[in-house]
């Protein structure tokens, strides 16, 4: 089975219609920075999307056991925080975290889908969410 | 007494006193910029006396910290600390993440609210984040320096500055 990164119109089609696409041998990777971006779009109840229609599709998109949705958590902040130097020791912060063009959504993105040896998807998932919002 | 979840300044200003105690197994907190004499107090209820309730923190808190450093930090603890405290926080402390639970306590915190002055104010979804985890709490008190959050009607919150 494939893993890729679910981009954001086939999100707008999952929680608008809870259309997916007809891969049926992949398994389709977000994190759970979409889904709070659609969230915000309900709660200030943006014209195409109410937070009951939101809520409804969001309930069914929790269990397709074929979108894996990432959380932020603390064993992330863990792994996906720091530098970290050939001895283990923590040396400074990641340099991608910040910076006045990089957004707060932009910056949990990079926190959640950061490779690590605690990860299960490969750099192209990264690269992929990078390519998608930053175009670098 | 009730859970206290702590926004950003107020989540680094804990984090600097907490680095800096003399004696962590019996931690004496201070009032400071964005913990007030009566958080002060609540905090080392917690930490000191109760073993009922816990202060926490959303996960974001770290976010805009780490965002911000050199402004929030300001050189009173450095990263190899932070990651110590994320490898081992004390008893009393908790991390809440960002995960599903947090999308359908969204919907619980307004987009707008009412000021004492009748202005209308938005609230953007990274101090939403601040709400939400304080509702997921049972009793959850947000201890928070926007003046807007504590305008939300049915959550229970305090100011972290005057």
């Amino acid at each position: 089975m494939k893993t890729r990164l679910l981009f954001t119109p086939e999100l707008e089609n999952l929680v608008k219609k809870l259309e997916r696409g007809s891969e049926k041998d992949t398994l389709l990777l977000c994190t759970i920075m979409e889904f709070l971006e659609f969230a915000d779009m309900a709660r200030n109840a943006d014209n195409e999307l109410n937070w009951n229609d939101f809520e409804r599709n969001w309930q069914a998109i929790r269990k397709m056991a074929s979108v894996v949705i990432v959380s932020l958590d603390q064993e992330c902040l863990q792994h996906s925080l720091f530098e970290i130097s050939d001895e283990n020791q923590v040396t400074d912060l990641w340099k991608k975290l910040g910076g006045q063009e990089i957004s707060p959504n932009q910056t949990v993105r990079r926190l959640i889908l950061r490779p690590s040896e605690q990860t299960w998807w490969d750099n192209d998932i990264y690269e992929a969410m990078e390519q998608w919002h930053i175009g670098t | 007494m009730a859970d206290l979840v702590l926004d950003t300044g107020a989540l680094a200003d804990l984090l600097a006193q907490y680095f800096n105690l003399e004696d962590r197994s019996n931690p004496k907190f201070l009032p400071s910029t964005f913990l007030t004499v009566e958080v002060t107090r609540l905090i080392n209820h917690i930490v000191r006396i109760s073993n009922s309730y816990i202060i926490v923190s959303s996960v974001m808190a770290v976010v805009e910290i780490v965002r911000k450093w050199d402004e929030i930090v300001a050189g009173r603890f450095y990263a190899y600390q932070l990651a110590a405290f994320l490898e081992s926080p004390p008893e009393w402390f908790s991390f809440d993440p960002m995960d599903e639970d947090v999308i359908l306590l969204f919907g619980q915190v307004p987009s707008v609210v009412l000021m004492p002055d009748n202005s209308v104010r938005s609230i953007e979804w990274t101090d939403a984040v601040h709400a939400a985890t304080a509702l997921g709490r049972d009793k959850g008190i947000l201890v928070t320096a926007d003046r807007i959050l504590i305008q939300i009607p049915h959550l229970q919150s305090l100011l972290s500055r005057r």
